[in-house]
């Protein structure tokens, strides 16, 4: 109970209005009152790169360890890694020049096609 | 081996049907989903699910790397290709089996002889069931002279085609030529191959079919046959078992047929056996389809036997449960609508958009097999199939009946339907007595048009 009530008061902190928690046998479905009947829209003023496609994130390139960090500078086109999908490997190429936020994943972490990989804060 | 996770390499009703049957043998199910498929309903009720790519069939459904790198992500050990998409490209059964996994199917050996059209005939032919008068297998040169030695009317056909693609009816010698060329081209662009073969074409026919299961420990099992001649350019709308057009004598020797033909060829898995059946009930045979098929519930009806679960227990090796006297059993009548959201007012254009309200007919011996909800946005990317509607009865008249009275409770908004469609079918005199061949919405919508035209000009 206790946690629930953590849960939910969570949730009403945040702008979220729908919250799916697993855990072992027990899940439950929490909604808060007022949710918006379209969702709610939620912006970011950074970019994010999405994967090319489903696979395997490796964080190198032609075997090359990438060595990434958050708040790297990094600049367009550059490579931020490749999604191994059986006998291909797509590259993941830095559509902006900016400053690397945030690293969703980490090497050899299965990726979804259009997954968020990356959050890059662009040069003004 | 009894699975724990199987794979599903497909969408919409059919993978939700698969699911279904997973979660009663308490099996795992992994669903695989394109960018436009999000919200579908196949996603929500999986247990694992992965986005495999963007909208466009080639790039999700029908990407085999994409999919096996799922399987090995998922870790799952089988899979199951529904209807459609991959599941009767032999590449993708053999790549199922090079990444370790059980393709819930024939092998791609049997796919390639048994569901390629022109290599299913030479099978046949041994076997001694009859085929259609026709060209020899592929024809490469001399089609002209082919096609008059068989006599027209005369059917051009793609090896690779199916759905009715690929398939052109050239009815005289001056219309070979541009027949011959759209069934090319056709199949060329639906299937990259533009092999053809040349049947003789019977007139009045009815589509008649015969549902198969092989185990892989040489049993094979046929059903009570379905009778789908209720067809808009090859493409079956309502489809009904048994047939009100066969006999016991000829029902028998129908499965007899089929089986013969499947042990000939050394297949495994469910798979349906078509024939076209002449006014006198003789009966050729057609073609293999090598998987489950949309119309599989009117079977499941009338034989009380779960398909799905009868792949699956195959694919894991087991003997079949069912005696060929019980597989044979019919009880009662079933008939099955496809709801298409088209327009049928224009040509039965594909009409997709969002469902602003669905309610779906129910009751006693009413299934509906849908993926769609109140609020889901069909895509226009896929097929245009938003559900089935299957009724059983335990006569063909109460059935008939039924099936007016689910189509009536069927309530749908926000896209056009083939619902009244539907309904003006199951209340046509000819379908009532059972009266009907492949032709005859041909002739309806020819009737249809004439009786409008004449409205017109009395106003």
């Amino acid at each position: 109970m206790k946690q629930l009530k953590e849960i939910s008061d969570w949730v009403k902190q945040t702008d979220l209005v729908e919250v799916f928690y697993k855990n072992k046998k027990d899940h439950i479905k929490i909604k808060t009152a007022e949710a918006p009947v379209e969702g709610a829209h939620i912006q970011c003023s950074y970019k994010e790169i999405l994967s090319p496609a489903l696979g395997i994130y490796h964080a190198s390139q032609k075997g090359k360890n990438l060595n990434l960090k958050e708040g790297k500078v990094v600049k367009k086109g550059e490579v931020l890694g490749i999604v191994e999908q059986g006998k291909t490997n797509k590259e993941i190429k830095c559509p902006v020049e900016g400053k690397l936020k945030k690293i969703m994943i980490e090497d050899g972490d299965a990726v979804e096609y259009n997954q968020p990989l990356f959050f890059v804060e662009e040069a003004s | 081996m009894k699975f724990k996770k199987v794979l599903i390499a497909n969408r919409g009703e059919i993978a939700l049907r698969i699911i279904r049957t997973l979660r009663e043998l308490n099996i795992k199910a992994v669903c695989v989903y394109s960018e436009a498929d999000r919200t579908s309903m196949h996603v929500k009720e999986a247990d694992e699910s992965y986005c495999i790519g963007p909208a466009t069939s080639k790039d999700s459904y029908l990407n085999i790397e994409a999919i096996i790198t799922a399987l090995k992500i998922s870790n799952a050990d089988a899979v199951h290709p529904g209807y459609g998409f991959l599941a009767e490209n032999p590449d993708f059964s053999d790549a199922v089996t090079k990444a370790g996994a059980i393709f819930i199917g024939p092998s791609g050996k049997a796919i390639k002889e048994l569901g390629y059209k022109s290599t299913a005939r030479e099978i046949a032919v041994k076997a001694g069931v009859a085929i259609t008068p026709g060209s020899d297998g592929l024809v490469t040169k001399n089609h002209k002279q082919v096609a008059k030695k068989i006599g027209y009317p005369i059917m051009i056909k793609a090896s690779a085609g199916g759905g009715g693609k690929g398939m052109r009816a050239a009815m005289n010698e001056k219309e070979f030529e541009h027949c011959l060329n759209m069934a090319k081209n056709e199949s060329l662009a639906a299937f990259g191959d533009d092999g053809v073969y040349f049947e003789k074409l019977i007139l009045k026919p009815r589509h008649i079919e015969i549902q198969v299961a092989a185990d892989t420990h040489g049993n094979v099992i046929a059903f009570a046959e379905r009778d789908c001649s209720m067809q808009r350019r090859h493409q079956k709308l309502v489809e009904e078992s048994p047939s009100p057009f066969v006999t016991p004598a000829v029902r028998k020797k129908l499965a007899n047929s089929a089986i013969k033909l499947v042990k000939a060829s050394g297949y495994h898995g469910v798979g349906t056996v078509e024939f076209l059946m002449a006014q006198n009930k003789e009966f050729y045979f057609m073609e293999v389809n090598t998987r489950l098929q949309v119309e599989h519930p009117v079977t499941e009806m009338v034989s009380g036997l779960d398909l799905v679960r009868m792949q699956i227990h195959i694919a894991e090796g087991e003997k079949l449960e069912f005696t060929k006297e019980r597989a044979l059993e019919i009880h009662g009548h079933a008939i099955e609508h496809r709801i298409n959201a088209e327009d049928m007012q224009h040509n039965f254009a594909p009409c997709p958009g969002t469902i602003d309200s669905w309610f779906m007919p129910g009751g006693l011996g009413v299934r509906v097999d849908s993926h769609v909800y109140t609020g889901y946005t069909i895509p226009s990317y896929y097929d245009s199939m938003i559900a089935k509607l299957i009724v059983w009865a335990p006569t063909r008249e109460k059935a008939l009946a039924r099936s007016k009275r689910a189509l009536s409770e069927f309530y749908i908004e926000g896209v056009k339907t083939t619902i009244d469609f539907h309904s003006k079918i199951i209340n046509h005199k000819d379908f009532i007595k059972g009266d009907i061949d492949t032709s005859f919405l041909e002739k309806y919508f020819a009737e249809e048009k004439n009786k409008n035209e004449k409205i017109k000009n009395k106003k």
